[in-house]
Formats: C-alpha cells, structure tokens, sequence
C-alpha cells in the first residue's frame, strides 16, 4: 500500500514536472532592411500574443505551447518577411499555444486575433492597430497611433506620446477602456459613453473646435489645452483617463 | 448599364466632373468581359491609374501639401513687427480703410473674397487628401481621412466616401467614426436612408449598436422594422436588447 502511494506520488510529480516545462520553440527572422523600420501583421484565431520592443535588428518569436500536448507548436503557424514586413498567421485554432515575440523598438504593429485571451505590448514606437474580439488589450510604453478594438476585453493603454499626425481610436462594447497618459500631457478626446460612466485625473475642458455631434452633445473634450486627437468609446464598460 | 450610359459617364470621367460613385459604377462596367472594342483603350487607361490607388502614398506627399496651403496662406511671409512705429502705422491705416471699407462696402459683403477663394482651395484639397486617403491600406490612413472628412462641410463625393466606408473597411473603428461624420448630415436623406441599409445589413455588433443609437436620437420611424428584426434575434446579447426595445418604444411613441 506504501509502495503504491509512492508511486502515485511520484507519477503526479512526473506530471507536474511535464506541465511546468512548457515546450517551446523560437525563431529569428532576418530583417531584409535592417534598421530601417519594419512592420508585424500577425492574424490568429486563439492565441495569447505578447510583444516586446527592443534594441535590436531582428525579430524574434517564440512559440509557447502551455498545454504540452506533445505538439510541435511551429506546425501550427506560418511566417513570411517580405520588405520589413512580417506577417504571422495561423493554419488553424491552436488553442493553448502563446506567441511571444521580440521585435525593434520602432516598428509598427497589426494584431488580430479571435478567441485570444489576451494581447499584451510593451515598448513599443511606432502605430498599432489591434482587434482582440475577446480578449483584452494592454500596452504600456506605447508612442503613436492607437486603433484598438474588443468586444467583451478591458483596453489598458499607457502611452509616452499619442500620434500627433494619426488620430487615435479606443473602443470596447462591454469592456472598459483606460488611457494612461503622462502628468501634464494635452490631448484632445472625444468621449463616447454610452452608460455615462467617465472617470478622469485630468480636468476635461469642452472643446468645440472638434464640433459636435447631433446625437450626444458635448463630448469633445480637451485636456491641457489640447493636443494628438484620441476617441475613447464604449457601450456598457467604463471610461477612465488616468494620469501616469 | 448601358453602352451610352457608359459612354456619358466617361466623357464625365475624363472633364473631371464625375463623382466617386459614378467612377464606381463605370469601373464595374468596364471590369465587364463583354464590353463593346471602343471601350478598350479606356479600360486599359481607367485601370492603369486605378492600380496606383492601392499604392501607399509617399509620406512626403502630406507634407507638401501641408507646405503649399501654409505658402498660400502667407504670401511673402516676411513679419511685420506692430510695435515699430511702421507697425503702429500701418495698424492705423488698416483700421482706417478697413472701416471705410466695412462702411461702403456692406452691400458687397457676400461677393466672395480672395480669403473665401482661398479657403475654398483649401477645403478642396483636403477632400482630395480625404479620399486619397480613404483608399489607403494602411488604417491610420483610413482613421485620418474619416477626421478629415468629418471636418469638411457637406460635399456629395465625401457623402458617399464615407457611406461605402462604413459599408466596406475592414476595421470595426473606422467603419464607427464613419457613422459619426456621417451623423453631422442627417439632414440628407440619402444619409439616413444608407445608415437604415447598414443597420440591417452589417454583423458587427459595436456598428450596428451604433446605427441603432443615432436612429433613436433621431427618432427615426423607418428603421423601425429593422428595429424590431434585430431584437428577434436569440443571440443578441440581453442588454442590448433590452436598450434596442426602450429605444423602439421611444420611437414609436416620440417620448
């Protein structure tokens, strides 16, 4: 009886040991114009994504499979550089497989993505434009242009700096979208909720300069005098600005 | 359409006249296989200039124009200072003539101006930047030509600029800043006729929640029936529903 205890303890000891090793496989792509800046499209049907900006030349992308079905996760997607340009998609819903992937600290971002849980950038300069459907959305360390939509994720968005040249687009149908933005930063927001629930460190002056709109008045609103135009919009979430 | 339809809209297309739907409507005609041989050689011209709309703009493009309408605005640009005696001068004779001027000239106000030309040059060529834009790939092209046309006033070719961009773009938050601009003209039947169309045609949840918000602001009696059609569905989530259904009632009894 001893005996077999043992080795029920140790075969689920075995097991655990299995799931902590997640396999994992990675990748370096070549840039074909190394230092000039590039761009990543990545379209996948259920994976958490994560990327980081970095100092380097290259891009890096590591495959995770949390589960450790015995799989080769490679298998599963399909890379392609062309120009500076990389595209990621998949050959299929690959459930349980993450994408971390390391790439210039400029450069610019196109992520979507239907059933992932979770999309996560940081360090990043450049545009992006990410469609979580899900899932939620995170960036920290972000300077430019924002388009972020999800259905049913949270948006968390702190920016250094948005795009004074491209407008900014943050929106969430039951989520809540939280722009952070440095003490003191002006921009000009419109405010699109759906459910009133608004909360802001920043005072919001009326802007009429950005018009109005016939529908709900009075939601142009500036901060700091104005600045890099963003719409924050949602339907039953909340709506928060903060003050990093 | 017809050959001398075709033939009309592309004597339009080459005065410059034509509109982005008419150019729409003659690029599906001569996309036809069997269009009669006189029509070759402008298909062969019509899609040689086609294939650059997928083209990216140079990105100094923007910032020439930019530099042109600031030039235009400041023709000489030399500044003068109002302090130097020139200046306080030159501000005592600007509100002499200008009261002269105001004062004789009332009658003529509406006769449009070098300013008003100016302006209207101006606006001009934000609409060409505006749909230029709207063509691109990239989507913050996209989202600052929506910007920039939501900033234009009435124009029919933005009109329908935006209607086929809240119908087509692929991305969920252009096709919903394009229902916004598209807000400020629901003075135009056309308008509210092609946000009623998309209401029952698009999937996209956030659209057509959207659509239905600016129906009931508007209280909008024909996109009633879709209305009604959309909370027949058992997948709609419940809130939605329930804020579809007090918007229906407030429609139909103008409360």
């Amino acid at each position: 009886m001893k005996r077999s205890k043992t080795l029920i303890l140790l075969t689920l000891l075995l097991i655990a040991c299995n799931m902590a090793q997640a396999q994992q496989e990675s990748f370096t792509i070549e840039l074909s114009e190394p230092g000039e800046v590039g761009s990543l499209k990545v379209d996948v049907t259920d994976n958490p994504i994560k990327v980081v900006g970095e100092n380097r030349r290259d891009v890096e992308i590591v495959i995770i499979d949390r589960k450790n079905k015995n799989r080769n996760p490679s298998f599963f997607f399909d890379f392609l550089e062309n120009r500076n340009r990389i595209y990621i998609t998949d050959r299929g819903r690959a459930k349980g497989i993450a994408l971390e992937i390391k790439v210039p600290k400029e450069f610019e971002l196109g992520i979507e993505t239907t059933f992932g849980d979770e999309i996560d950038i940081s360090s990043v300069s450049g545009n992006i434009e990410v469609n979580a459907h899900e899932g939620n959305i995170t960036i920290a360390g972000g300077n430019g242009s924002a388009v972020l939509h999800t259905n049913n994720g949270d948006i968390n968005a702190t920016y250094n700096a948005l795009s004074e040249k491209y407008p900014s687009y943050l929106s969430s149908i039951h989520g809540n979208v939280r722009l952070v933005l440095p003490t003191g930063y002006g921009a000009s927001v419109i405010i699109d909720s759906f459910n009133k629930k608004v909360d802001s460190d920043f005072k919001l002056e009326l802007d009429y300069s950005q018009g109005r709109r016939s529908y709900d008045e009075g939601v142009a609103r500036k901060i700091n005098g104005g600045g890099p135009r963003v719409v924050l919009k949602n339907f039953y979430g909340r709506i928060e600005i903060r003050e990093n | 359409m017809k050959t001398e339809e075709a033939k009309a809209l592309l004597e339009k297309y080459y005065a410059g006249t034509s509109s982005v739907e008419e150019e729409s409507q003659l690029e599906a005609y001569l996309q036809k296989p069997d269009i009669p041989e006189e029509f070759y050689a402008a298909r062969e011209e019509f899609f040689y200039y086609g294939k650059f709309r997928n083209e990216e703009a140079p990105l100094s493009l923007e910032t020439k124009l930019l530099d042109e309408i600031a030039t235009k605005r400041k023709p000489g640009g030399k500044i003068l200072n109002w302090f130097s005696p020139t200046g306080i001068a030159a501000a005592i004779a600007f509100l002499v003539v200008g009261f002269g001027i105001g004062r004789f000239s009332i009658e003529d106000s509406k006769e449009p101006t070098e300013v008003d030309a100016l302006r209207e040059e101006v606006a001009h060529i934000k609409q060409i930047m505006a749909l230029s834009l709207l063509e691109q790939n990239s989507v913050h092209d996209r989202l600052k030509a929506v910007a920039m046309a939501a900033d234009l006033d009435t124009n029919q070719d933005i009109i329908t600029a935006l209607i086929k961009t809240m119908n087509t773009d692929s991305n969920v938050n252009i096709r919903l800043a394009s229902i916004e601009a598209l807000s400020k003209f629901l003075d135009q039947d056309v308008v509210v006729q092609s946000m009623i169309d998309a209401l029952a045609k698009q999937q996209s949840l956030p659209v057509r929640l959207e659509l239905a918000r600016i129906m009931i602001a508007n209280r909008e009696k024909a996109s009633l029936p879709i209305l009604e059609e959309i909370i027949k569905d058992g997948s709609l989530d419940a809130q939605v529903k329930e804020d579809i259904t007090k918007g229906i009632q407030t429609i139909t009894t103008g409360i």
